[in-house]
């Protein structure tokens, strides 16, 4: 059996690979862990479902370009920070683009058509990242308990479904509810505060 | 790969339209010469980088062709042919159903074009699938796939767009990727459906096809997995649905091992569940079984069982398992519940000696150890001891015997020793004894109407009044009248030689000589009272004016105000101990006041009484006062401290015993007696400082070399006392004095305090002068090394050192203000502590630097200290004692102490250094082995008072410990472990020699 720590690869261990710029298995893994972040950041922003997709290509191939510059240096701005700026660029860039005919989209999105302003981008951002690290910490708990505890974690923890119907849904006891809570809860939170740890940092 | 526009030409088929395109090559929708359509997929060589990956496609198609026909839920496989000049290869297979036009239905112009019906398509429309209809297509999947198994190959690609549907069957598509079994490909496969261990291998079929009804199930993105959307509780086929999902679960275990070891299992399950039979209650089944199969003697006994089953034919041997495994789990879930008691029993037991010793309820103690008791039965254990030493440490009341057939008492009184009661008769006083019932007087009255009775402080004197005021007072040893006396008002006082006789209508009292019987004084009177009570030395009259809210004492002699302080309410009872220094007063808001005629007027408020109080005293030794009041209960509460020690569910008629500690109570109306002992504590001695002051206080505390004396540093002066009776020696007008030693075997006490250091011979009677050892103020802590040749003192930020008859050099370290200083017992080394945050300094006297096992003193400490062989250096600060070794400065245990807001009480060493005691709380101390900082015992008093100081007798048998109310308590250490060991309980100190 092989090392559930090791499936989903921490940022530190990605980024490292990625600089071989060839690793293309590695790109992948970095497109699975920021994909969907830089997704739903470029959809959030105003941009329609190709034009994030496009954003998430061009994101990934800056990085790329960038990341031999980018280096653990806590002066200089987290990881978090250094990727947001990469990704606001490209979105700029996409907004930029557009014809002057079209604001009207932008103004749809609620929030966003002050998103010049950078504590909109930033507050944009954070709650990408949020759910980011939520999403991100679900899925390395996912490899360290077992899928029937995560299942029972998922409805009475993440749906917030009274332990009753957890109970009556999954047909468990209440200690069987009680103990993924409490077990799975306590994995979920290390992991939220590991990626804290290195991805903010 | 090839652009479309080049259609290649298959022999027979006319190709229609392409419909999907891969890394390999293209499929093509096709009519043959029967007009049936069907899909051609065609390889091309160029598409591949060498001939072996092509070659090998072309044999697994090749090998695929013949499996595929043998099982309907495969896409059959009609023919493989090579391309024109070789360019690669072709073969012709089922056409899924077009998707139907609900579906498809997006509408842009596609919609017209063919589409295949996949699975994925169906889901995309669908979202899930009901119950039977995933059990069937499991079921079908499981098959085929067992069929692909069975015959060597692996489908390594199972999903949803690659199950086809053709007339309605799924089947299973998509086989250019089969490969036989461990056969190595490069191809990752899709994501999610592929196992963590990657694609090839009957279980990764068995996990990719999990995956597949999972998003079957769920509707759900098999990333998701394995989470259950919100509604899947309500769906209506949840049961067989939650039956499905322990397939689903084991079949996509990351673990391979755990999956089902083959596509047969997985078809079994499912065969199971289609067949309406619970695959949960199976495996519950399945895993007693297992765990049954582990106890290996029973399984012996189970074949056992077996065989006479088999050979009577007709006991149902799985039956049979069952019970036995049902029995076993039953034995062991006793024996585990049993533990589980056997813990929860303990811990109750605990708890209840906790709680019971907690309480104030008379009899408490012997429900503390009761439970002690059901404890130690269950398990000997270190929480018991503490709590049995916290039990020896309370006082309690034992009962000690009823007396019944008592007439009603409701005006008759107890004489002072409760060995005999006054009775109102007829026209009589009767004097009966308690324990026999006989009247052994009979003493006639003046009036036949039943009159108020009391007696003498010392029983020698009783006195009647009738409520005309006509009063006669008997000598109750002869019973002869010692005189009479007319128009008395409420009410007479009966002192040792004295009494008093209030006219309160002539506005004067008249003292009385009975032994003399006749008037000794008439004193004015400016005020109303009723209640009034003789000092014990005769001198005093306590008494409450009415109408007025103080209290006041009035000189015998001449009748002025001795003194007087407020109350919030009246009076209703009033009493003055033995030695005459408190006077406690039951009064009507309920509460009751505890007066020191000496310590700077010190006034307690006794609060706890629902009701008035009707009757106050103090027991015998004036350490406890009881009082009985209406809301029917008779309290105890110490003095001085005012704590409520013990509580009586009886009030009524209160008599104290004057010859040992003995209270009695009868209940209004009641014709029966309770005796009460006080069982006082046999292994805590508690010594009352003569301070008169109420600042917090003493500082320190330290035993004499023979351990004879004590001696106390308070804010009054130093005090030395006796230490097995608290006798009170000699006072050292050493004002605000910060510790004692005891020099020279004892023969002076080293007294530092604020106004000055000096050195008290202690032999030479009062009149002693005292040798000066440092001049001026201001001082805190002295420190003598063991020899008594080296001084240490401190003051400010200076620490002053000498050698006897050397000079006094000075230490500082600003802007630490040092307190505490502590000599090594060799005077080599000076350790000096003050305020917490400052940290403390280490200095080698030699040499005026920081020895080097010292450790940091940017650590916190407000302590420190050396145990007594020098080994250990003690820093101790609000969380942790920590000891270092002053050898190599390593740390050789901590002890962490808890609830400590306020910092005090030095810890201290036994004389032999074995066993080191120090407040782990503001109230608790705690033993320990000085070796390994290991906690031997807990001493928690039940009277929480803060522990100011520590000091072992030099024997170690006995600690004692002060606190705050200027009080000493003295731990006997002996009889404790001796109390603690008779109970079957650990006690880790040796007596020291």
């Amino acid at each position: 059996m092989h090392d559930d720590a090791d499936w989903l690869p921490t940022r530190r261990s990605l980024l490292s690979r990625l600089r071989a710029w060839d690793d293309r298995e590695s790109w992948n893994a970095f497109y699975e862990a920021y994909g969907r972040l830089l997704f739903r950041y470029a959809v959030k922003a105003g941009l329609n479902a190709s034009e994030a997709e496009d954003v998430v290509q061009d994101t990934i191939v800056s990085v790329a370009k960038e990341l031999p510059e980018f280096r653990y240096d806590p002066e200089r701005g987290s990881f978090k920070g250094w990727l947001h700026q990469i990704v606001r660029r490209r979105v700029v860039d996409h907004l930029r683009r557009r014809p002057r005919e079209r604001p009207q989209e932008i103004l749809d999105v609620p929030g966003l058509q002050e998103a010049d302003s950078r504590d909109d981008w930033e507050s944009l951002w954070n709650a990408e990242w949020a759910q980011h690290l939520t999403t991100r910490a679900i899925e390395r708990v996912k490899t360290q308990v077992s899928a029937r505890q995560f299942q029972i974690f998922s409805l009475a923890v993440l749906q917030d479904q009274p332990g009753a119907v957890v109970c009556r849904t999954l047909g468990v006891n209440p200690a069987m509810v009680y103990l993924a809570r409490h077990r799975v809860g306590r994995l979920f939170r290390r992991e939220v505060d590991r990626l804290r740890r290195e991805e903010e940092r | 790969m090839k652009p479309a526009s080049n259609i290649p030409s298959i022999a027979d088929y006319v190709l229609i339209e392409r419909i999907g395109a891969g890394s390999y090559g293209e499929v093509w929708r096709a009519r043959g010469v029967t007009g049936r359509e069907r899909a051609v997929k065609v390889v091309y060589r160029g598409s591949f980088e060498s001939e072996r990956p092509y070659q090998r496609e072309f044999d697994g198609i090749r090998r695929f062709e013949s499996v595929s026909r043998g099982h309907p839920h495969l896409v059959a496989v009609f023919h493989v042919g090579r391309l024109e000049g070789d360019a690669g290869f072709y073969y012709v297979m089922e056409l899924a159903d077009p998707v139907s036009a609900r579906a498809a239905d997006s509408g842009d112009a596609t919609s017209e074009r063919y589409r295949p019906r996949t699975l994925r398509e169906d889901l995309d429309a669908r979202r899930f699938l009901g119950a039977s209809e995933l059990l069937s297509l499991g079921a079908g999947l499981a098959e085929a796939l067992k069929h692909l198994h069975d015959h060597g190959l692996i489908h390594r690609d199972v999903k949803p767009s690659n199950i086809i549907v053709v007339d309605g069957v799924p089947k299973l598509a998509d086989i250019g990727l089969v490969a036989e079994a461990g056969e190595s490909r490069s191809f990752v496969g899709t994501e999610g459906f592929v196992p963590p261990e990657g694609p090839g291998s009957v279980q990764g079929d068995v996990y990719s096809l999990g995956k597949v009804l999972f998003e079957a199930m769920t509707g759900r993105d098999r990333t998701e997995f394995p989470e259950l959307p919100a509604d899947f509780g309500s769906r209506p086929d949840h049961a067989s649905l939650l039956e499905l999902n322990e397939v689903i679960l084991r079949a996509c275990d990351r673990d391979p091992a755990r999956r089902h070891g083959s596509m047969e299992e997985v078809l079994a399950e499912l065969r199971l569940l289609q067949g309406g039979h619970s695959l949960r209650r199976f495996r519950q089944v399945e895993r007693r079984l297992i765990r049954f199969r582990r106890f290996g003697a029973l399984v012996g006994l189970v074949a056992v069982l077996a065989m006479g089953a088999w050979w009577l034919a007709r006991i149902d041997v799985t039956r049979q398992r069952t019970n036995f495994e049902i029995a076993e789990r039953l034995r062991r879930q006793a024996e585990s519940a049993d533990q589980r008691a056997r813990e929860q029993l303990h811990a109750t037991s605990v708890a209840l000696a906790r709680a019971s010793r907690l309480t104030v309820s008379a009899g408490r103690l012997g429900t503390a150890m009761e439970a002690i008791r059901q404890g130690v039965a269950v398990r000997p254990s270190r929480e018991l001891a503490d709590e049995l030493i916290g039990i020896l440490a309370g006082d309690d009341l034992r009962p000690s015997r009823r007396i019944t057939n008592l007439p009603s008492l409701r005006a008759g009184a107890f004489n002072p020793a409760m060995t005999e009661m006054a009775l109102p008769g007829n026209g009589t006083v009767l004097v009966r004894s308690v324990d026999e019932g006989t009247v052994r007087l009979t003493l006639k009255c003046r009036e036949a109407s039943a009159p108020f009775i009391a007696w003498g402080p010392d029983g020698r004197w009783l006195l009647a009044r009738h409520d005309s005021g006509r009063v006669r007072v008997w000598d109750a040893a002869s019973g002869a009248v010692a005189f009479d006396a007319d128009r008395v008002g409420f009410l007479p006082s009966v002192g040792a030689r004295r009494i008093v006789l209030p006219f309160q209508s002539e506005r004067r009292i008249e003292v009385w000589d009975p032994f003399l019987a006749r008037r000794v004084a008439s004193l004015p009177l400016t005020f109303d009272f009723d209640y009034s009570a003789i000092s014990p030395d005769d001198r005093f009259l306590a008494i409450n004016p009415i109408g007025v809210p103080v209290f006041r004492v009035l000189d015998l002699s001449d009748g002025s105000v001795n003194g007087e302080f407020p109350l919030e309410s009246s009076t209703a009872s009033l009493a003055w101990s033995s030695d005459g220094q408190w006077l406690a007063v039951g009064s009507d808001d309920n509460a009751v006041y505890l007066w020191s005629r000496q310590r700077d007027g010190l006034r307690l408020r006794l609060t706890g009484h629902q009701n008035y109080v009707h009757t106050v005293g103090f027991l015998p030794g004036d350490r406890i006062l009881a009082s009985s009041c209406w809301d029917g209960t008779t309290r105890l509460w110490e003095v001085p401290t005012g704590r409520e020690v013990l509580r009586l569910g009886v009030s009524g008629h209160l008599a104290l015993g004057t010859r040992g500690p003995r209270l009695a109570v009868q209940s209004y109306h009641s014709t029966e007696l309770d005796v009460f002992d006080v069982v006082q504590s046999s292994v805590v001695k508690l010594f009352s400082l003569p301070s008169t002051n109420r600042l917090i206080s003493p500082f320190d505390v330290s035993f004499s070399p023979d351990g004879t004396k004590l001696a106390v540093a308070a804010w009054d002066g130093a005090h030395v006392l006796d230490s097995s009776t608290g006798v009170h020696l000699r006072s050292l007008p050493e004002r605000f004095a910060r510790s004692t030693t005891f020099l020279s075997s004892g023969e002076s006490l080293l007294v530092s305090g604020h106004t000055g250091c000096r050195i008290w011979p202690l032999n030479g009677g009062d009149t002693a002068d005292p040798l000066v050892l440092a001049p001026g103020h201001g001082w805190n802590v002295a420190s003598v090394s063991a020899a008594g040749d080296v001084f240490a003192l401190a003051r400010g930020e200076e620490v002053w050192w000498w050698k006897r008859d050397g000079p006094k050099q000075v230490l500082r370290q600003w802007p630490q203000q040092f307190q505490r200083v502590a000599l090594s017992p060799d005077g080599r080394c000076l350790a000096a502590s003050g305020r917490l945050e400052l940290g403390f300094a280490v200095w080698d006297l030699q040499t005026g630097t920081q020895p080097a096992w010292a450790p940091p003193s940017s650590a916190l400490g407000a302590e420190v200290m050396f145990s007594p062989d020098g080994r250990l250096f003690l820093v101790g600060d609000s969380e942790r004692y920590v000891a270092y070794s002053t050898k190599d400065g390593a740390i050789r245990w901590r002890i962490p102490r808890f609830d400590t807001a306020v910092l005090h009480g030095l810890g201290t060493f036994t004389s032999n250094g074995r066993y080191f005691a120090c407040a782990l709380s503001r109230t608790v101390v705690g033993l320990h082995d000085a070796a390994t900082g290991e906690r031997l015992a807990t001493l928690e008093h039940p009277d929480p008072q803060q522990v100011l100081a520590l000091a072992f007798s030099p024997d170690g048998s006995r600690l004692a410990v002060a606190s705050p109310t200027h009080q000493v308590r003295l731990w006997d250490l002996k009889r404790l472990g001796a109390e603690v060991r008779a109970m079957g309980l650990p006690w880790g100190l040796d007596s020291v020699r």
